[in-house]
Parts: C-alpha cells; structure tokens; sequence
C-alpha cells in the first residue's frame, strides 16, 4: 500500500516537471514552418469570423448570469422540498422561509444597487 | 437553551451581516453610521458569546443539524477572539478610513460576514459544513482583500489569494471526498471511530483524502511549503484587513485544524512526525522571510509564518485534549492581541495612503509620539514573548506543553526561533528609538485606532495574567 | 478550609493604594507637562486608598478578634496566578493574628505620613508623582503583608524594594541622590538573591504539598534538618538586605536622600520591618534550626551594636536615626532569633510609632530650618517648635528605652527572652547596646532643641510646621505612650495581649523562668537608660560645641570606612573584572560569532526574498513541490 504512495508521489513529482519539460522541448526541438494559411485561426471551416477574437463584453453580462445562476439554483432546490414537504411539516416550511428570506434580502440589495438596471 | 446559547453568536453576527449589507445598499447612509453598527454587532456578538462561555460542551440542535456543529468552551474562546477582533478592526478601519478614501459602507457587511464565517468554521465538526464556512469566510475576505480596486498592488494580491486560495480549496473539497470514500462518513467523530477501529493506513483513500485536508488547511495557516501567498497578500490588502485576516481567520483555521486533526478526529498520532518537520520549517522559514523585509507589513505577515510554527507545535505535542486545546487558544489570543495591536497601530500611523510603511519610516517615532512608540514596543516584545507580556505566557504554555509531551527537540528549537525573530522585532524598536525622527507623524482625527492601541496594551499585560489550567 | 473563613474584601486593602498610585499617576503623566493640576486634588486622591485600606484593616481585624482562638485565619483566593506542574501559585491572601498585627499599624501609620506629605511636600514640582510612588509603596507593603504564600510574598517584596529606589532617588536632579537610590536596590538584589535561593530550596523540599503559609506549616515537619538550617540561613539573607542588617546594612543611611516622609515610611512602617516579618512569617522553619536562630540573633545584636557604635558620631539628624533604625532592627532580630517571635513583631510594633514620630519631627525640624540636617547648626529650637519639641521628647524617650514608654516594654521583652531562652552573651550586648541607644538619641536631642541657636539667621527664620504636619506627630507620640501596654508582661501586672494574640500565627515556646531572671532584666534595662541618658545630658545638656573628631571618634564617623571596604573589595574588583572582559573576551572571543552568525543570518534571510518571487504560478510550483516531496516522505516513514 505504500508502493501506492511512492507512485502516486513520483506521479505528482512528474507532473510538476515533465509537463513544463515537455512544453519548453517541444518550443526548442520543434520545426517552425511559417505562412499565412497556418497563422490563421481555425474556426471550425467557418472564414474570417465576424469581430473580434477578444472582443470585451460589459461586465454587467456576468452579472446577469451569475444573477441567474443563484436565483436558478434556489428554483431547483425548492423541488426535493416541494416533494417532501409533507414529512418535513411546518418545521421544514419554516426553513424554506428563511432561506427565501435571506434570498429576498439578497435580491433587495441587487435591486438597490441598480444591477439590474440595464444603462 | 443551551444549543441556543451557543448558536447565539453566531446567529447574531450573521444577522448583522445581512443587515450591514441590506444598510449598505441604501446610498444615503454614511460609512461611518455602517461602522458604528458593525461595532455594536460585534459587541454584542462578543457580549453573548462570554455569556455562553462555560455552557458545557454540546452538539448543537443534533437534531436539527444532524451534528454538524459543536459548542464547547473551546469554540466559545475562539469565538471570543474572532469577535474581538472584528471589533478592533472596525475601530480601527474608522481611523484608517479617514486617510484612505476607498471605503464603500460594503466592506464592514463583508467584515461581520467573514466573522460569521469563522464563527462557523470553530465549531465544525463535519467535513462539509468546514468546507462551507471555509469558503464563507475566504470569499468575504478575498473582497475585502482586493477592497481598493485603483490600487495595481491590491488587485494583484487579490488575484495572488484567490487563485492560490482557490488551489486549497480544490485540496479541501477533494480530500473530503476521498475521505467520504474512505470511511463512509464526513463527521468527524465517524471518522475517529473508523480510524481507531481500523487503523490510519488501512484505506489508502483516507490517507491521501487526509493529506489533501492537510494541505488545505497548511495553506490557510501558511505553514512551511504553503506560505508563498501570505507576504504578497498581507502586504497588498488595507492595514485593518490585514490585522484581521491575521489574527481572526487564524484563529478559525487553527480552530478546525484543531478539530479536525487531534480533539476529534483522532488523525494526530499519524501525522506526528510529519507536523513536527513542517512546525520546524514553518518556524525557520519565516524567520528567514521576516530577516529580508524592508516593510512592516512584510515584516509582519512572515512574523505571523512564525507564529503558525510555534501553533503546529502543540498540535504535534499533544498531552491531554483540555490542555492543548487550552494552550492553543491561548496562545491565539496571545498573538491576537499583539498583531491586532500592531495593526491598530499601523492604520493611524501609516498616514495618508499608507505612506509610512517600511522600517525607515518609523524612524524616531519615539520622539514624536512617545506612547504609540511605546505600544509598539510592548507589542513586539509581546510577539517576540518578554516577561511579562501575554506573548511570553502563551510561548510558556507552548513549551511546557511541548516538553509534557516529550518533544523536547521541539521545545528547543521554538526558544532558538524566538531569538532569533528578536532579530526583526527589536530592528523595529531601534529604528524607533535611536533615531532622529524626519517626519511629523501627522495622523487622522479619529482616536479610535488610537483608542484600540491602548486598550489592547493593557490586554497584552492583564490577559498574561489568565492562568491555563493543565 | 471551610467557607466562612475566605472572604471577599481582602484584595481590597493592597488594591486601594494601589488603584489609588495607578489614577495618580497616569493624572500626573498626561497632565505634569501641560496644565499641572492642583496639589489638593492629589492630596486627596493620595489619602483616600490609605485611609480605605485603614478602615477595612480595622474592620478585618475585630472581625479576626471574633473568631475562636483556634484556626483564626481568613483567605482569599483571587485567581490561580500560574500553575506548573506541582507549582500551583494562587493570588491569594491570608488575614491571621500577624498579618493583621502587621496590617494595623501598616496602614494606621502609612495614612499617617501620607497626610503628613501634604504638608511637606507642598510646592514640589513633582507632587502627583511623589504621591503615585508613596501609594504604590504602600500597597506594595499590603501585598508582603497580606500574602498567602511565599510566592505573592515576593511580588510584595519586590514592589517595596521598586519604589524604595523610585523614592529615595525622588529629587532625581542630584547624582548622589540617584546614586544612592541605585545603592539601595542593588543591595536589596543581593539580598533578593537569597530569598529567592531559600524560596526555590523551600518549594524543592515541600513544596509539592501547596506552597502557601498553611500547607508549608502542615509539611514543614518533613523537612531534613540540613535542609532546613539551608532554607532558613537563605531567607536570612533575603532578611538582611531589606531589613538593613550586616553584611547588607549600608544601604539604609544613604537612603536618607530621600524626602524625610519617605524615611520615615521606609524605616516605620514599611520595608525594613518586611524581614522581620518575613523571618517571624516563617517561625515553623526557624523553630526546627536552632542553629540559623543563633546566626539571625547574633548577627542581629552585632547589627545593633555596630549601628549605635556609628549612631553616636553621626551630625545629620536624619543619619543619627537611620543609625538608630538599623540598630533597632538588630534588636529585632535578636529577638527573633533567640525564638522570642512575638517579642519581636511587637518591638517592630512600637518601634513603628516612635520611629515614625522621631522622623516626621525631624523633618518637622528641617522644614522649619529650610532644609538643615546638620545638628551641629541647630539648637535651641525648645522655644521655637514647642509642638515638635513634646512630641519629639515622647520619641527620644521611647527609643532610648525609658521606663513606661512603648520602647521600654518591648525592647525589655527581647532582652529578658535572650537571657531566658540561654543567650547570656545576646542580652550583655543588647543591654550595652541600650546604654549607647540612649546616650546618641539625646545627644542629637540636646543639640538639636537646647542650648542656644548655632546658626542665627535659620534660628531667626523657623518657625513651628502648619497643622496637617504637626497633627500626626500628637497622634504618634500618643500612640509612642501608649503601645507598649498592649504587651505588658505578667511582672507588671498585664497579660501580654499581644503575645496572646499572635500564638495563633506562630511557633513559639514560653520558657517559666525564675522571677528573679526577669528582674535582673529590668534592672539592667533601666539602669542602662539612665547612664546612656545621663552622659548625654552632661555633655550636650547646656549646649557644647562641635569637637574636631580624633581616633576611633574619626574611625567610627566615617563608618568604619565598610563603605570604602566594600568599595575596594567588591565594587571595584568587579568593576575591574567587567571591563577586563568587554577589553580582552568581548571583541576577541565572544563578539565575532555573534556579529558572524548574525550576518550570516542576513544572508540567508536575504537569499530568501529570492524564493519569494511575487510570481503566482510560482508559488502554485511551490506548493505542488511541497506536496509531493511531504508524500514521498510520508511513504518513507510508511515503511
């Protein structure tokens, strides 16, 4: 078992030389063939995408996605819940409300801070 | 009653958190009504918290948490330190605020928020509610890190903590679940019963899952081979932020690595060995770091390397569950009370922008301002451990408890580290007192950093007179 | 020990002072350089703890008094102060018969001189600071006092010996006044030493049963005799050095530098009488080592003898009672030594009185003449102080052992226990050392209030000391009168109250000696105060002029030249031996690794920084190192 340890430990060494090894040897040993065609992006045989590669989205489409997110997640919690409603009783409602009460603080403060205000 | 009692500070630290932030959205209301309130919060979260000192050792609401949480006297005292501190640091975030014009009145929701993360984090006695709090307490912290967004030096450290931050985290969520695959369960006591009835090394899983926690938890404490982070990140965040990561979020991590490693997962006589090298090299190390520093913070953030060695000591050393785990919060409130002091200090004498930062900076303070000097001085002896400072009690504690457990070699060497970290303590010292002073000292008009600073010399000298029982 | 003997307000009597010095001064530190502030106010705030402590020691005391004899004692456990290994040290306090002696006339007499201060400290530029230090000495005491164990003992002790230095060097402008506050406290270290020593080998022997008064006493039993003789002689040498005794006595005189309250409140009440105490404190130690009796009573009658030897040249009025102090702490461990513990807590009793009135009248005396100590330029003052003079005379009569007076009944308690417990050789010293006592107080006496005026212009210029000086005197000298009777022996029809009174605290065995014995003690008592007294009268009575001192007159002025001696022998040697090692060891042997190895050390440090690259990757490479070599290693240990 510990021949298990001793491999995984040469394992994790190598990993933490031989990757950056093998990325400096490729840059060294390997051949550099110029030309327009191979400098050029492949973009799934679609020609010259339109704009940029790296184009900069406003911030504000994060933060709507991660909006999105927490709310989404918190729909799909509330299903196991909804299920299993009967059993939990009222103690398991109360719960819900908390949680629902800390979201809504939550989406008070996103209001307030005009996130959601799309300028 | 009683699972209340000690759930209670906790709940009002989180609740207060919530309103803090719920306030902060309102764009009329001023920082400082944001701190004022911050300050009560964490008064009375200190206050309840005292109260429910001695309330016994219990699961709280078992039922309800299905035994995730534990209440004891050692959770209460650590609880007792993380509240203080944010209550230092919002007195002195006050002062630092008003010669550093970043503030938004989000950063003293995001302090309770950290807090209650902590909080938390003491009393986790589950794999998954650790790596919850965890993460509560470190997102709240990465903001606050990365708090002045037109600082380059700020945002790299924010970056630096995070991605790293991130890496330990990975560790974490990984080793709890090879622990889950090892031994079916993610409570702590579970796993003690698992390891004690069938030994460390029967499940390789375990010990790699083990290991993993391990190594999140070393990172988090900046112990020997994780502690690259720590002196770029305490250097780049606010003066108040930095004494609060430094002696609040310690405190919590040490807490559950506590918990975690030897009260209740019976995991330590494993790893003894082990810890004993990263204790040394940890010690060593961050001496070594702190010697190079020009800057105080830098100084100061691999000081704090040092004082997790001395920490790992009693956990390598463990006696009796009470006594270490006595000698361990002690010695956090120890350190606690001298950094935070330290950094009180720092946030009214850094100035406008924290441009008094290195050690020349300080020259003669001592002739401008005789008392702070003075406080100072008491901290840094404190740190270095000088009779009759609190810093010397619990450094006492550690040895004696170290020696009780027959690592005699340990015991030693932690004396030889804490002579030589006299080395970058007294330059400190002399650089304030030999010196002819070239600077006004000029400082803000709010004296509650100045306030904090004196009250906690008095705490260096009054809590060195606590006795810890054996 | 049962609940109703630990009691809550004990703390209470050292904490006043010292809650009272901590207020005063940090008043006098944040405010002497802006906007003093009034001397009245300190003035008050000086005298409150005093007098509060006063109170609850008399409130301690009746309630002590209303105990059964047997286990009369109360405690207080304030907090467990450390606790290592089978050293279990607890803030505690403890009120028995002898503290509570030792605590009455502690805080009666400190309150005393801290009104008395008022009035002579008025217009000193530092007047807050005099009273933080006189508050916090006074406290100090009431922790010596009032300890449980030798442990706290020793933080008592230690504080007393702290602002003995803080206070005799108080008028800190002059180099000798700061050099002799240095004399004191270094001497008192070398004494300390030895309490240190003696505490460390008590703890090493029985220690481990609880180290406090009660548990030790329990276990003294057990202690090998050799051990015991040890333990003894060591605290004697803690004893020497705070209570004045040879070899360690040559600190006391120069402690004259001080304000004259602070003399008086070193020499009275506090400080010098701490060894007594302590040594009294300790009577189950002494009582199983005869042997270390006999050092303490026959370094404690030479002490007596060589302090009156020097007391009868002296010409500073204040030297002339520092003399006569360290003589009456000589015969305080006479009596002590000779197992007569309560003879010699009570001679430290009454000794307090008049030696405080003797003080206080003496500074009286140098008020009036605008700081004159030589009593070579006095004189004549009878008519002038009349207050003073009456109170002083109480003082003069007391000390010198005239018959009725406190000083009489004590100092005859100590002898006559010599005699009776078998040390003939004690007591013909001790009654020699009575004839000298007398003959030096009232030679200073004469000279000082008879005869006529040496020096005009001050004579023209003094004139009697307001009220709040003069008050305390009436009531000193009223209780010079009258404290001896407390004590009075069966022989003149009293019953010895006090000595009753502290056989609760102490280990002491009353010999049945002959009466006859008895009398021939008294006899020779009085009989010596009347010739020392006599010879006095005719040589200084009708006023005499300074002589030109010749022989042993010069030898014994000049102390002997021990001083000198000490100086030559240890001072300088010493002195020597550390400037041959900062030539010769320092920069050739020692000072090379150290400046080495720390600049190795630099280097290193600064070769560190390099690891410390700020590159994040970097640090990830560090950690994925670390890791794995940690998991090498742990298959390693696997194996």
């Amino acid at each position: 078992m510990s021949n298990e340890l001793v491999f995984s430990a040469i394992a994790l060494l190598g990993i933490a030389f031989i990757v950056p090894l093998l990325m400096i040897v490729t840059g060294v040993l390997g051949p550099r063939v110029g030309g327009k065609a191979k400098n050029e992006a492949y973009e799934s045989g679609i020609q010259h995408v339109i704009g940029l590669a790296d184009q900069k989205f406003s911030v504000k489409f994060y933060l709507v996605a991660i909006l999105f997110l927490i709310f989404d997640i918190e729909a799909v919690f509330m299903y196991p819940w909804a299920v299993a409603l009967r059993e939990l009783g009222w103690f398991g409602f109360i719960e819900m409300v908390v949680f629902m009460l800390l979201l809504l603080a939550g989406l008070i403060y996103i209001l307030k801070k005009g996130v959601l205000n799309w300028r | 009653m009683t699972d209340l009692l000690l759930l209670l500070p906790v709940l009002i630290i989180t609740s207060g958190a919530i309103l803090l932030m719920l306030l902060a959205a309102f764009e009329n209301v001023r920082d400082e009504i944001a701190c004022f309130g911050a300050m009560v919060i964490f008064l009375f979260g200190f206050c309840m918290q005292l109260f429910g000192l001695g309330q016994g050792d219990a699961r709280i609401f078992s039922g309800v948490f299905n035994e995730m949480l534990v209440g004891n006297s050692f959770t209460a005292v650590a609880g007792l330190i993380i509240t203080a501190c944010g209550f230092f640091t919002c007195l002195s975030s006050h002062t630092y605020f008003k010669q550093n014009r970043f503030i938004t009145s989000e950063y003293y929701a995001l302090t309770a928020f950290a807090a209650s993360g902590m909080m938390l984090l003491t009393m986790a006695q589950e794999l998954i509610t650790a790596f919850i709090s965890l993460e509560i307490m470190s997102l709240a912290i990465y903001v606050l890190v990365g708090m002045h967004r037109r600082n380059i030096k700020a945002t790299e450290a924010v970056l630096k903590y995070l991605m790293l931050g991130a890496f330990a985290g990975g560790f974490f969520a990984m080793g709890s679940a090879l622990m889950y695959g090892g031994t079916g369960s993610t409570k702590f006591a579970e796993i003690a019963g698992f390891i004690s009835a069938n030994g460390f090394f029967a499940s390789s899983i375990l010990v790699v899952g083990a290991f993993f926690i391990l190594v999140a938890l070393l990172f988090k404490i900046a112990a020997f081979p994780f502690h690259a982070w720590v002196v770029d990140v305490y250097d780049g965040a606010a003066m108040p932020v930095t004494g609060f990561m430094a002696t609040a979020l310690k405190t919590a991590v040490f807490a559950v690595f506590a918990n975690f490693l030897i009260l209740d997962g019976g995991l330590q006589a494993s790893w003894v060995e082990y810890l004993f090298y990263i204790a040394v090299f940890t010690m060593f190390g961050g001496n070594l770091i702190a010697i190079g520093q020009n800057s105080l913070k830098r100084m100061l953030a691999a000081s704090g390397i040092v004082h997790s060695g001395y920490l790992l000591i009693a956990l390598v050393a463990f006696t009796s569950r009470d006594f270490t785990a006595n000698v361990i919060v002690f010695y956090l409130a120890a350190y606690a009370v001298a950094t935070m002091g330290m950094f009180a200090a720092l946030s009214y004498l850094s100035g406008e922008d924290e441009q008094r930062i290195t050690f020349d900076d300080f020259r003669g303070l001592a002739k401008v301002r005789p008392f702070s000097a003075a406080a100072i001085s008491i901290f840094l002896l404190s740190m270095a451990g000088i009779p009759p400072t609190v810093g010397f009690m619990g450094k006492f504690y550690i040895i004696v408890n170290a020696i009780n457990a027959g690592q005699v070699l340990l015991a030693v060497l932690a004396i030889v580290s804490s002579v030589i970290s006299m080395w970058y303590y007294l330059r400190l010292i002399i650089t304030m007192y030999f010196h002819e002073a070239r600077d006004d000292f000029a400082v803000a008009k709010s004296p509650l950093a100045q306030a904090t600073t004196f009250f906690l010399v008095f705490c260096v000298f009054a809590l060195s007179l606590l006795p810890v029982s054996v | 020990m049962e609940m109703e003997q630990t009691v809550t307000y004990l703390v209470l009597i050292p904490l006043m002072p010292l809650v009272g010095a901590l207020v005063i001064g940090l008043l006098h530190m944040f405010t002497c350089t802006t906007r003093p502030l009034s001397e009245r106010l300190y003035g008050i705030l000086g005298v409150t703890g005093p007098v509060i402590a006063t109170i609850l020691a008399v409130k301690t005391f009746f309630e002590l008094k209303g105990m059964p004899e047997e286990g009369r004692y109360f405690s207080q456990k304030v907090f467990t102060w450390f606790n290592v290994g089978e050293l279990d040290v607890a803030m505690g306090f403890l009120a028995d018969p002898l503290s509570v002696l030792m605590l009455l006339f502690v805080t009666f007499i400190g309150t005393l001189i801290h009104f008395y201060s008022i009035g002579y400290m008025a217009g000193d530029e530092n007047f807050g600071k005099f009273f933080a230090y006189l508050n916090l000495f006074l406290g100090s005491m009431l922790i010596l006092v009032l300890a449980d164990g030798p442990v706290v003992m020793f933080v008592g002790w230690e504080g007393v010996g702290l602002c003995s230095y803080l206070l005799i060097s108080f008028y800190s402008k002059e180099r000798d006044n700061v050099l002799a506050g240095n004399k004191a406290f270094i001497v008192n270290r070398i004494g300390d030493l030895g309490f240190i020593l003696g505490m460390s080998l008590l703890f090493w022997a029985i220690g481990s049963g609880g180290f406090d008064y009660l548990s030790l006493r329990e276990n003294a039993s057990a202690l090998a005799p050799g051990m015991g003789l040890a333990i003894c002689l060591l605290l004697f040498v803690g004893a020497t050095g705070k209570s004045a005794q040879i070899p360690l006595y040559v600190w006391l005189p120069d402690a004259m530098a001080g304000p004259t309250p602070v003399s008086a409140l070193i020499h009275a009440a506090t400080m010098v009488t701490a060894g007594v105490y302590m040594v009294a404190r300790f009577s189950f130690l002494y009582v199983q080592a005869p042997l270390a009796g006999a050092v303490v009573a026959w370094v404690g009658i030479l002490t007596a003898l060589l302090a009156a030897i020097f007391g009868m040249f002296q010409k500073d009025i204040k030297k002339v009672l520092a003399y006569s102090t360290v003589s009456q702490l000589g015969y305080m461990f006479a009596g002590v030594g000779v197992a007569a513990y309560s003879a010699g807590i009570f001679h430290v009793f009454t000794h307090a009185f008049f030696k405080a009135l003797l003080f206080l009248g003496a500074g009286s005396v140098i008020c009036a003449l605008h700081h004159q100590q030589d009593i070579w330029k006095m004189g004549g003052l009878k008519a002038k102080m009349p207050t003073t003079y009456w109170t002083m005379l109480i003082g003069c009569l007391a000390l010198a052992g005239c018959p009725l007076l406190s000083g009489f009944f004590s100092k005859d308690e100590i002898l006559y226990m010599a005699l009776a417990n078998g040390y003939p050789g004690v007591w013909l010293v001790g009654v020699l050392v009575a004839a000298m006592t007398a003959y030096y107080t009232f030679r200073m006496f004469f000279l000082v209030f008879h005869g006529s005026a040496r020096d005009e212009e001050a004579y023209a210029h003094a004139k009697e000391s307001p009220k709040v000086m003069t008050v305390p005197l009436v009531i000193l000298a009223i209780g010079a009168v009258f404290a001896g009777y407390l004590n009075l022996p069966a022989i003149f029809g009293g019953h010895q109250q006090v000595t009753h009174w502290l056989a609760g605290s102490l280990v002491e065995h009353h010999p049945h000696a002959s009466l006859g014995l008895e009398l021939l003690a008294i006899a020779a008592s009085i009989a010596a105060f009347a010739i020392g007294a006599f010879i006095a009268y005719r040589k200084f009575g009708q006023g005499a002029e300074e002589p030109e001192f010749q022989g042993f007159a010069k030898f014994a002025y000049n102390l002997f030249y021990v001083d000198q001696f000490y100086h030559a022998v240890i001072v300088r040697p010493y002195k020597a031996f550390g400037a041959a090692i900062q030539r010769t060891l320092e920069p050739y042997v020692t000072d090379g690794h150290v400046k080495l190895s720390s600049l190795l050390y630099q280097l290193i440090g600064q070769a560190f920084k390099v690891f410390q690259v700020g590159y994040v990757r970097i640090y990830a490479i560090y950690m994925v190192i670390g890791l794995s070599l940690m998991s090498l290693f742990l298959s390693q240990t696997l194996n």
